[in-house]
């Protein structure tokens, strides 16, 4: 072993160039860029698949789409969005950034960490064939229920298997970010020194060990009633439908965590930045966060108080959904405080950062009146509960993606972006999203239900109201494709540390980062 | 860098979190197959 010396591994340490490179590639950041560009390619899809839905529902009637299809838009639009938009991008901004905010050279399995990404182009392949395949796309809701998802034509076993891909891919890539964070943090990188966003990361990936298996589970299950003659949720045959949703929403309920805990991590590092304060409260933070996970698990009754359950039942699953406010209103609290008597400035990161406090908020007080049982009674399956989801996962986890791109990007290129065309996306964004899902709150107050291609025309106008927010949002993201390209293409140089206030080991290294770094491990003191 | 092999905690953790995540696979089949 005498010739394993610095010089006699420089062919590990050379960039491969071309296709080979992206094939091939065990290096962390590569793996994250293609994690966030696949992310952004399917954010596209599925946002088009959105203007879709808008477009048919601008008007009350039949207008461009029969209704069959209009519900696989709904069902793919979900899919495409939760697995293959918002779960990869934050899965490529752990891979970026938690080795380099460790202080650690690379991801502990490299070669894992190929094939956890290589895999999500041929899962997601085979869900968006299925538009083109006898009987149609999937149709019955992303939540799959049965007996309904046993309507789906020869697209049922590609929809099964695209989930099973999609979940191995998540259970490596956690596997991944445990083994990193737990074996190769710097010396003096204790746990409680560690980013915010890597601890967020951590208990993230714990969450998705536990409830990727339950989903794959769920849809195994779906697909050997469907063709191996067993009856797990076969009423005719002894099993019971509501069970899926209890299993579903075992893993359905943590999934929610799992999109928005990092998102909790992104802002906890920009907030500091930009206040140029270190953040308020670091351990109660830490400790909100493992809270929220802990509950994210008995909670999921909840989303089926009218399937019928006993008082006791509903008790219990509405007073254990309303406690995850406390620990969600610490994170507030202390987001807050970082902001209170700092010296603030207003990049587009922060602008994004501060739009997901008090947009986020707002879904998570709406989440708050659909715990309450009794008052779910009227709202299930309405709009309401379409404006409140979607005020967790766009203003939510959305804004905090497109915030760390911001915040990250010049550490990435190496430039910066162009300030004012941020500022540009930020703003349409901000505006066209209000415009988008707040009428729906009404709407659904109102009665209207969800997953309907037409509507009374008492439901017009805040239907028309929505479309053109909606149009307007999904013109926005092209702004940020193009903000983007200004820091690719970009000319102003990036300095090493890049905001004035930002602190922590990624800031250490050269901008861009180089393509290996921290081969000698860095002291944290 | 440039190493191939994993040392030991590395492969007892992975193998660990597998085992765990292979655990909910069966245990939540499992357990909806006596529910139901």
């Amino acid at each position: 072993m005498s010739d394993h010396t610095s010089e006699a591994h420089d062919d590990h340490h050379a960039m491969p160039t071309g296709l080979e490179r992206w094939v091939f590639t065990t290096n962390h950041k590569d793996i994250g860029t293609l994690y966030l560009i696949f992310s952004l390619v399917m954010f596209f899809m599925g946002g088009s698949m959105a203007m879709i839905i808008r477009a048919e529902l601008f008007q009350p009637g039949l207008q461009f789409v029969d209704p069959q299809f209009f519900n696989s838009m709904t069902t793919v639009h979900a899919l495409l969005m939760v697995f293959g938009a918002v779960m990869p991008a934050f899965v490529g901004l752990a891979n970026w950034l938690i080795p380099m905010m460790i202080g650690a050279p690379d991801m502990a399995l490299p070669r894992m960490n190929n094939w956890s990404f290589w895999i999500l182009p041929f899962a997601f392949s085979m869900l968006i064939i299925t538009l083109f395949l006898p009987g149609g796309a999937p149709a019955g809701g992303w939540t799959l229920y049965p007996p309904l998802v046993m309507q789906t034509g020869d697209a049922f076993p590609f929809m099964v298997f695209a989930i099973h891909l999609m979940g191995a891919s998540s259970i490596m890539g956690s596997i991944n970010v445990i083994v990193t964070i737990l074996n190769m943090r710097a010396p003096g990188m204790t746990l409680m020194k560690m980013p915010l966003f890597v601890w967020t990361w951590l208990i993230t990936a714990y969450l998705l060990i536990a409830v990727m298996p339950v989903l794959a589970g769920a849809v195994t299950m779906l697909l050997t009633d469907r063709y191996f003659g067993t009856s797990f949720f076969n009423a005719a045959g002894g099993g019971d439908p509501v069970l899926f949703q209890h299993v579903f929403w075992f893993f359905g309920h943590p999934e929610v965590y799992i999109m928005i805990l990092p998102s909790f991590g992104v802002v906890s590092q920009i907030i500091p930045t930009f206040s140029r304060k270190p953040l308020f409260g670091y351990s109660s933070m830490v400790y909100a966060t493992a809270s929220i996970a802990f509950l994210s698990f008995i909670v999921w009754a909840h989303h089926m108080f009218t399937t019928g359950m006993p008082i006791a039942g509903q008790v219990f699953f509405m007073l254990a959904t309303m406690l995850i406010a406390i620990p969600t209103a610490v994170k507030i609290f202390n987001w807050l405080g970082t902001m209170w008597k700092g010296e603030l400035t207003f990049e587009t990161p922060m602008l994004f950062a501060i739009a997901f406090v008090l947009l986020f908020t707002i879904g998570g007080f709406s989440g708050l009146m659909l715990a309450i049982a009794p008052a779910d009674y009227q709202y299930h399956d309405t709009y309401f509960v379409v404006a409140h989801f979607h005020y967790v996962l766009v203003p939510g986890s959305v804004f905090a993606i497109m915030a760390a791109t911001y915040y990250w990007l010049p550490k990435w290129t190496g430039f910066y972006y162009d300030e004012k065309i941020g500022k540009l996306h930020f703003w349409t964004s901000a505006i066209f999203i209000n415009v988008l899902f707040f009428p729906q709150h009404f709407l659904g107050l109102a009665g209207m239900p969800r997953r309907i291609p037409d509507y009374p025309t008492q439901f017009a106008d805040f239907n028309m109201i929505s479309s053109i927010g909606g149009f307007l949002f999904g013109a926005s993201q092209l702004i940020f494709v193009w903000a983007i390209m200004t820091s690719v293409k970009g000319t102003k140089k990036a300095t090493d540390r890049v905001w004035e206030g930002a602190e922590g080991l990624e800031w250490t290294l050269p901008s861009p980062a180089p393509y290996h770094s921290f081969e000698t491990p860095p002291e944290v003191k | 860098m440039g190493q191939n092999k994993l040392d030991k905690r590395t492969k007892r953790m992975v193998f660990l979190l597998f085992l765990v995540a292979a655990g909910f696979y069966i245990g939540f089949i499992a357990l909806t197959a006596v529910s139901s």
